[in-house]
């Protein structure tokens, strides 16, 4: 007998001992695996709670969003109200203020007109009113002749009273004026032009006392920085064709009234 | 606050009676004078915070005024906005290199009147 080999009894029993460790290092790696697959489980339903919540909060965050989107829309709307309000009360407010300024400058145009019944001072208070608030360094004031057809210059500003005689008679625009009583106001600028006849005239005014025309006033050439006339001014001219005829008519009667008061005493 | 004061020099009533009363309702003090020399005098008795100045005025004009201030301590840094019939290059030239700080001619337009003195006197 072979001393090397086992003997079959221990050999079997050593087979048997060492498959039952095997066996049973399979069973406890199976249950590890049990626990861990388990493990897994309980994470990977964690995780699809988790993912549930994320879309739920996610879902609800979409929702503030286009609420939040709605309400930005919302404020940009009335914001572009809000500025379309202030650029429509500042182009108010300078339309006011043009208006309040404009009835400045007739208020003070009356009131000048009216402070006195000196004839100079009438002259000299229209003289300033052409010049400050109209523009023009270049005009004269007629009254109606004795004789029907016919003007007597009374002032000029800045034309020779020699360059105004033959307005006096005729059918120019300025004797036409004087006829007929209607406003000659030019469109285009004539402030470049040279001389003063009747191309130069920028405007012919009437003054008028109940319809009927006591003279005119012609204005030349305005001032080289003011091209043509504006709104303001017919406004201005609409005024002095009754206020300007009406002090100028209470001068006369208020130096006749003097004369006779002196004659009487 | 105090109303800011306004020393408007023109020898048209007419042109001084408008200035009054655009700036009159904007709540702005005005004193006035109708010649250079009356400018110059209440101008040194009392500094304004501004004056308007009309250029075309007999005996002093309104450049032989801005040039007087201009040389007094007590006026050499108020503002000045002259203010003429003139509106031509070598007029306003003429203003600016006499010290004047702005210029607006007439016929005056209220608004830009209004917008200048406002420019000015903006604290």
């Amino acid at each position: 007998m072979n001393k090397d080999r086992p003997e079959p009894g221990k050999y079997v029993q050593k087979v048997h001992q060492e498959t039952q460790e095997f066996i049973q290092s399979l069973l406890a790696e199976n249950s590890e695996l049990r626990e861990l697959t388990a493990r897994l489980e309980s994470a990977k339903a964690g995780l699809a709670d988790q993912a549930a919540n994320l879309q739920e909060e996610l879902a609800a965050l979409k929702l503030d969003l286009d609420r939040r989107r709605d309400g930005e829309a919302r404020l940009e709307e009335e914001l572009a109200q809000a500025e379309a309000k202030s650029r429509r009360y500042s182009s108010e407010y300078v339309e006011v203020a043009r208006q309040s300024s404009s009835l400045a400058n007739l208020y003070v145009a009356s009131y000048r007109l009216h402070g006195t019944l000196g004839r100079e001072e009438v002259l000299n208070a229209l003289e300033e009113i052409i010049v400050n608030l109209i523009g023009s360094e270049e005009f004269a004031i007629f009254e109606c002749g004795p004789s029907a057809g016919t003007l007597e210059l009374v002032a000029s500003f800045g034309v020779e009273p020699s360059q105004l005689e033959a307005h006096t008679t005729g059918s120019g625009l300025i004797a036409e004026c004087a006829r007929t009583g209607e406003l000659y106001a030019s469109e285009r600028a004539t402030n470049q032009a040279e001389g003063h006849d009747e191309s130069t005239l920028t405007a012919c005014v009437p003054l008028k006392l109940e319809e009927r025309v006591l003279g005119v006033i012609a204005i030349f050439r305005l001032l080289a920085h003011k091209p043509e006339l504006a709104a303001l001014d017919l406004d201005l001219f609409d005024l002095l064709a009754t206020q300007a005829a009406s002090a100028l008519y209470l001068t006369r009667l208020h130096a006749a009234s003097g004369a006779a008061f002196e004659a009487t005493e | 606050m105090e109303a800011k004061t306004i020393l408007l020099v023109d020898d048209s009533r007419t042109t001084l009676m408008m200035e009054q009363m655009l700036l009159k309702k904007e709540r702005y003090h005005v004193v006035t004078a109708a010649n250079g020399a009356e400018a110059i005098e209440r101008a040194l008795e009392a500094p304004p915070d501004l004056i308007l100045l009309d250029v075309v005025m007999p005996e002093v004009d309104g450049f032989a005024v801005c040039e007087r201030l201009r040389r007094e301590p007590t006026t050499k840094s108020i503002p000045i906005i002259m203010v003429t019939t003139r509106g031509e290059a070598e007029h306003v030239e003429r203003a600016f290199e006499t010290g004047c700080t702005d210029f607006v001619t007439k016929p005056i337009d209220g608004l830009e009147l209004l917008a200048k003195v406002r420019n000015q006197l903006v604290d």
